[in-house]
């Protein structure tokens, strides 16, 4: 319970569907406490919003133009907390119950959304234990691969096509993605990333680099056992002896 | 294998049946020796019962019918000739045998004097064992049939759940009753609205029947009720521009075959795109041929690809209905997605349509 003296929390509505969206400000309405900061009619407002707005709570749908839920939990601050919500998505649904993250099934009652709001008011403020990445992969069904990649590099939101991606080098905790002729940063692992895509696309050629198979033009001796991958475009990508033996059981050599 | 000789006790029960039955070539023999006699038949008759149990074939081979009679009639005839000598030549053969016990020697006089009442005898029994067998055929393919007929409609129970779970998703549901739940907040009028379009929707689909052929324009109509929900949801969203032809509306189609992809336009397409996409569907008759053309807005970036369970389960069913004759195919560039089906233009007054 927030005291008075207390500033309002600031909430920010994400739902492409204007009914749904009316309904979340009705609830929100009539808990004192809060307050209503912005309405986002799709994943790219909803990350705008986020950054302008800087609400405590994110009310976010899962399924929405643009950018899904996911995606945009991967692109906002970590401290906003997030309830999503959602009508129908048993992998959704099982991902949020596993990762501990709270959620709304549609239709829900005012009674049970301010519980929501009872609960997210003690995860405000705490950085989020939980990276999106994981959540995503998560929610997806067994099988299934990223068909696109979602990046901010500065001001800028990248979607890239999982196609386009050359190859991917691991730095501690960031991944730098070589994509288009160009490099994006992003805060996450390799290791994740590597069970985000598909494995007949992408090979961890080694402890620090995972490729995708169809840019591969030859394999060059590089000393020590060890080799190198020289793409089409004449760029090498380091490949470990292990890492050797993972690429020819993909391209069946 | 004989059904009797799979089923132990039927085997008993018929053997003793035959048994009871010995009491007529018995009292046929007239013998001097009652105990001989009785011993004899009973052995001779239980040993024919178990040698005309192949005959069970030939009936099988023989099916009782219309137009048949004279065929069957002889066959069995002609059997029963046969089998009435092998029963004869069993009498003789065991008679031999018994004349060994001192008290019995005269039986074999007996059967010489009785062989022609023997004969007769054997015929008789070999037709009533024929009789028997027809019989067991007449109750295997009642039993057949029935379960045939559970079968079936076990089949039936199933196919029909599918269709409902695939025509009405619990995503399109649930959201729906989100819609009402918000409206009632804001625009109660618009809610009860949405109940009644809701349920004019489900009614819709729990009448279609998978099998059956509809005329386009009613198959339209369900899709216009979907659809009516669906901008409730969506608004603006949602521009739908249709034309169908008054031709092309009475061209029989089978029955649910927009719906699933009129649900694949809103739940792939026009659902994923934030600014108002369009909904174009067409329908005209061209030649034979009816042409149905569904086109919808996608995301150009699209997390996955459309297509899935929902086209392939309406190309299953064209094939089904059309063969060859129906196509189902899709184009598709950065904003729009296009489904066009062609099959054959009947309608319900024409000669080929049932």
């Amino acid at each position: 319970m927030t005291k008075p003296s207390d500033p309002e929390r600031r909430v920010l509505i994400a739902d492409d569907e204007e009914p749904a969206r009316r309904l979340l400000a009705e609830y929100l309405g009539a808990e004192p406490g809060w307050t209503l900061v912005g309405q986002a009619k799709n994943g790219l407002e909803a990350v705008q919003l986020a950054g302008t707005e800087k609400p405590d709570l994110l009310l976010l749908d899962v399924q929405m133009p643009k950018l899904d839920g996911f995606e945009v939990l991967g692109l906002i601050a970590p401290e906003i907390a997030v309830v999503f919500t959602t009508a129908f998505d048993e992998y959704a649904v099982r991902a949020f119950e596993v990762h501990a993250v709270d959620y709304l099934l549609k239709p829900f009652s005012a009674e049970r959304f301010a519980q929501a709001l009872v609960r997210a008011e003690k995860r405000i403020g705490e950085r989020r234990a939980l990276a999106a990445p994981e959540l995503a992969r998560a929610a997806r069904a067994p099988g299934t691969y990223l068909d696109r990649l979602v990046i901010r590099d500065g001001a800028e939101i990248l979607i890239i096509s999982v196609r386009a991606i050359d190859f991917v080098k691991g730095q501690d905790d960031y991944v730098e993605v070589f994509h288009d002729g160009r490099s994006s940063l992003t805060q996450q692992t390799l290791a994740s990333l590597e069970t985000s895509l598909d494995p007949r696309q992408f090979v961890r050629v080694h402890r620090s680099y995972l490729l995708n198979v169809s840019r591969v033009a030859r394999l060059e001796p590089w000393g020590h056992g060890s080799k190198v991958a020289v793409l089409a475009d004449g760029r090498t990508v380091p490949v470990s002896r292990s890492g050797e033996a993972r690429l020819k059981a993909v391209l069946g050599v | 294998m004989h059904p009797l000789l799979a089923q132990r006790r039927s085997l008993g029960a018929y053997l003793l049946f035959w048994a009871c039955l010995s009491v007529v070539p018995f009292l046929l023999l007239q013998a001097a020796a009652p105990l001989g006699a009785l011993v004899l038949a009973a052995i001779c008759t239980v040993a024919f019962a178990l040698i005309t149990l192949p005959s069970y074939y030939l009936c099988r081979a023989l099916p009782l019918g219309p137009g048949r009679l004279a065929r069957v009639s002889s066959a069995h005839g002609a059997a029963a000739i046969v089998w009435s000598l092998v029963f004869l030549v069993c009498w003789k053969a065991f008679v031999e045998v018994l004349a060994y016990v001192p008290a019995w020697h005269g039986l074999p006089n007996d059967v010489d004097r009785a062989e022609p009442a023997l004969l007769g005898v054997g015929a008789l029994f070999y037709l009533l064992v024929a009789t028997f067998h027809y019989m067991l055929a007449e109750l295997d393919l009642r039993r057949d049939a029935i379960e045939r007929e559970a079968a079936l409609a076990l089949n039936a129970q199933r196919a029909e759940l599918q269709a409902l779970r695939a025509q009405v998703h619990p995503h399109f549901l649930f959201n729906s009753l989100n819609t009402v739940n918000a409206l009632i907040g804001y625009d109660p009028g618009k809610a009860r609205e949405a109940c009644v379009l809701l349920a004019d929707y489900l009614r819709g689909t729990l009448g279609a029947q998978e099998h059956a052929l509809v005329p386009l324009g009613d198959e339209w109509a369900l899709c216009e009720r979907y659809l009516a929900v669906e901008k409730l949801r969506l608004g603006e969203r949602l521009a739908l521009d249709v034309e169908l032809d008054e031709q092309a509306r009475a061209c029989l189609v089978p029955s649910l075959l927009l719906q699933p992809l009129v649900e694949n336009a809103m739940t792939h397409g026009i659902s994923r795109v934030s600014d108002p996409a369009p909904l174009r569907v067409r329908a005209l008759v061209r030649g034979e041929r009816l042409v149905v053309v569904i086109e919808n807005g996608i995301d150009p970036e699209p997390r996955r690809r459309p297509g899935g369970v929902g086209l392939a389960n309406v190309r299953a069913r064209l094939a089904a209905q059309y063969g060859d004759t129906a196509i189902l195919h899709v184009e598709r560039d950065a904003t729009k997605f296009r489904v066009v089906v062609k099959l054959p233009a009947r309608s319900p007054a024409s000669p080929e349509a049932r």
